[in-house]
């Protein structure tokens, strides 16, 4: 079982090159008329998610299909990052989020079609776990998927006083980009439990077999509806209408049983929405520029912590891998040069989700909590480590050969050779372009999101999502532009100071 | 100038090298004594340049003997293996010489003072004020009192190849190896360097020079060595060698010098 997990986890970046070709295929087949664009976060089963043979599916993929039949629209599936949702609507790069889109606290800022789905959030713990209620939680790790419902539930600013204080009992309330992850997480016991809509809930207690089970007290209860654009009426009454047709002519229910919602669907013609009741007025709340500064200088604070260790630590390992490298040794050259060859030719985001999983997933050991952020800097020491042992090695085969000889004539043992003669030319050599290795791994501390550590990029992104603004972005990367100007400068004048010589 | 016979510094016994199918030593034999001052000439590519860096286990023979002052350090056995010391008395081995080099190879991240006083420091285990000391009266008998703290980039390439010399000298070894120390310089800066070396000539350093400059040779060697294809085809005192050739082939190459 584990095994398929594994060989799954491995064959998700290959399924995502698949799947761009067949949304472009899906769109060759209805050519003519309208498009209608489906945003929806790709993971997120049974409502709208990639099968095991790489294609879009779900229950909200399937009645939207059914609603572009009808309607002669041309029906296109875009999975979206659900951080982004707001910016894809606002420019009209998709034409509505139908993808389990919970209604409750977001009434005012969509468009929305009449609710079609009763959720309510629950929470998934691992049988045996001895977590039988919600009190239980007190002192637990709880994951939840960022700007998700159950987040808003414990969070938000609706939060019922029981949830507020059920958050503030956990240890931790951690943020995941994905329930993929979260059930990851959980089943490596880095965390204690996952809440999530009970739809999703059901499915994957379903797929996951009788690891886990799901408390009897739930969270919140909410309804899922349609959303589009702010005061794009015409579209949504068009899709609404269209959804009437099917629940009478039978459709709807039938698709609903496909995917096992029976008892979730809850569309009426009795709730349609009332225009009236629509405030035209109303605005998202919008946090000014100093708080958003405040804000992400916490998330600086990490950014900066996991610049500052990664450099502290691949710099030396870069210069052990660099030793091995050249070694006498033909095997030790070439395991140095395999370990080169794939950290340099793979995703360091893919490396950081290996060095995250690996302890669980391959060798059975649970990790803390804390390991997280551990993973997060051997992830990168060992990828920038490799970087670096190349730059170190361009820099050593620069120096002419005379200076080995002339150490060698005059008495230099082979390492104060190094110490003394080679290491110090080296450092001066490679300045420029260790300059470049170190701007560039600011830019990537943004790549810690893929194990949801949250740094200033992560934030950023989240206050984004929750204010539908690209203002946090923007800041976002004047930090990044403000620390690395600094980089430069600092790395400019330790160059300067090594312009003694040439 | 009247031979030292009493002690010898160098011994070089049927030295044999090859790079690949190559052979660029064959069979060569050369003594030195205490305050000789042999000079190897040859054209290019005649394999001098090789024996100077076999003689300094820069390169590593492929057959025959290398002692210094009566040790052998490298020998060839019975079934004609060579064999190199340990790394710690190899390091020994080292104290027995100082080598110039065509292109100075000065380390330029160190000052001059410190390229000299370095290695008789760190290597050597000598007293610093003493090696200080020997460095500046080096500095100021060649004449670079005053770059003392200037780095190699500043100096003229005269200059540098003098801060070589007086690094090589530091070391107090026995004998000097010069490998075409004028070859990187120009012809007035060259003149400067071949006074240096007949100022050393005439204080009886053992030296071993290879040299492109046939009249410097002839004027402060005892010895002059003529090398052609990996092999002596000549040697005696400069009169013999330079002056009255007794082979075909280091005629050719003096007349081919004096057009």
């Amino acid at each position: 079982m584990k095994n398929i997990v594994r060989v799954k986890y491995l064959f998700v970046f290959a399924f995502m090159l698949i799947c761009s070709l067949c949304v472009s295929n899906s769109v060759d087949v209805y050519a003519k008329g309208d498009e209608f664009i489906v945003g929806f976060d790709a993971e997120f089963p049974p409502y709208g998610y990639m099968d095991d043979n790489g294609q879009y599916v779900g229950f909200d993929l399937d009645l939207a299909k059914e609603v572009c039949n009808r309607r002669g629209w041309t029906f296109v599936a875009r999975p979206i990052a659900w951080d982004s949702k707001d910016s894809e609507l606002a420019s009209g790069s998709i034409s509505c989020i139908w993808n389990g889109f919970t209604m409750n606290g977001r009434e005012s800022k969509y468009t929305w079609s009449t609710p079609y789905v009763d959720n309510s959030q629950v929470v998934i713990v691992k049988k045996n776990s001895g977590i039988k209620n919600l009190k239980d939680l007190k002192g637990k790790i709880l994951a939840v998927q960022s700007d998700s419902s159950a987040l808003k539930a414990l969070t938000g600013d609706d939060a019922t006083k029981d949830n507020v204080e059920l958050a503030k009992s956990l240890k931790n309330l951690q943020e995941v980009a994905d329930y993929n992850s979260a059930f990851m997480n959980l089943e490596s016991g880095m965390i204690d439990a996952v809440a999530m809509d009970i739809g999703v809930a059901s499915y994957q207690l379903s797929a996951k077999g009788n690891e886990f089970v799901m408390l009897d007290e739930h969270i919140s209860s909410e309804e899922y509806g349609i959303g589009f654009k702010l005061g794009n009426t015409k579209l949504r009454d068009e899709v609404q209408d269209t959804l009437f047709e099917m629940l009478d002519d039978g459709t709807f229910a039938g698709i609903a049983d496909k995917w096992g919602l029976n008892d979730s669907i809850c569309l009426s013609r009795e709730d349609k929405v009332d225009d009236s009741a629509l405030n035209k007025g109303a605005t998202v709340k919008k946090t000014g520029i100093d708080n958003i500064i405040r804000l992400l200088s916490s998330g600086m604070l990490a950014t900066f912590a996991i610049f500052a260790l990664t450099l502290l630590f691949s710099m030396p390992l870069g210069l052990v891998i660099m030793g091995l490298r050249m070694s006498r040794f033909k095997v030790v050259q070439w395991i140095a040069k395999i370990y080169i060859s794939i950290m340099r030719g793979t995703p360091l985001m893919l490396q950081l989700l290996v060095v995250f999983f690996a302890p669980y997933y391959v060798f059975n050991i649970s990790t803390s909590y804390s390991y997280r952020f551990y993973a997060v800097i051997i992830g990168f020491s060992l990828n920038y480590a490799a970087y670096f042992a190349e730059i170190y090695r361009s820099g050593i085969q620069s120096i002419p050969v005379g200076q080995r000889e002339a150490a060698k004539v005059l008495g230099y043992n082979s390492s104060s050779t190094f110490t003394r003669i080679i290491f110090p030319q080296m450092v001066k050599r490679v300045m420029p372009a260790i300059t470049n290795e170190v701007i560039t791994l600011v830019k990537d501390t943004s790549l810690a999101f893929a194990i949801a550590y949250t740094e200033m990029f992560t934030v950023a992104k989240q206050i984004a999502s929750s204010q539908a603004s690209l203002v946090p972005l923007f800041v976002a990367g004047l930090f990044y532009y403000i620390f690395n100007f600094i980089v430069a400068f600092v790395m400019e004048y330790i160059e300067k100071k090594m312009d003694y010589y040439k | 100038m009247e031979k030292n016979m009493s002690e010898n510094i160098l011994s070089l016994k049927n030295i044999s090298k090859s790079f690949g199918e190559k052979q660029v030593l064959k069979d060569i034999n050369l003594e030195v004594n205490k305050g000789e001052i042999v000079s190897i000439i040859g054209p290019s590519g005649s394999g001098k340049s090789t024996l100077l860096r076999c003689a300094t286990f820069l390169e590593h023979i492929d057959g025959g003997n290398i002692s210094y002052i009566g040790r052998e350090i490298v020998r060839t056995n019975k079934d004609g293996r060579v064999l190199y010391p340990s790394k710690a008395d190899m390091k020994k081995a080292y104290m027995n010489f100082g080598l110039v080099f065509q292109n100075f190879n000065l380390f330029p991240h160190y000052s001059v003072i410190k390229n000299i006083v370095d290695a008789p420091i760190h290597n050597q285990n000598r007293d610093k004020d003493e090696v200080y000391a020997q460095a500046r009266e080096l500095l100021d008998k060649l004449g670079l009192a005053d770059k003392e703290n200037a780095y190699p980039c500043e100096l003229s390439g005269g200059q540098q190849q003098r801060v070589a010399i007086a690094r090589a000298l530091a070391l107090n070894s026995k004998i000097l190896y010069f490998d075409e120390p004028t070859s990187a310089l120009d012809p007035e800066i060259t003149a400067g360097i071949l006074r240096v070396m007949k100022s050393l000539a005439a204080e009886h350093m053992t030296m071993v020079i290879v040299t492109h400059e046939i009249d410097f040779a002839k004027a402060v060697s005892d010895k002059v060595i003529f090398m052609d294809g990996g092999m002596v085809i000549e040697e005696g005192s400069p009169e013999d060698v330079i002056d009255n050739p007794s082979s075909d082939r280091t005629k050719e190459f003096l007349q081919k010098l004096n057009i």
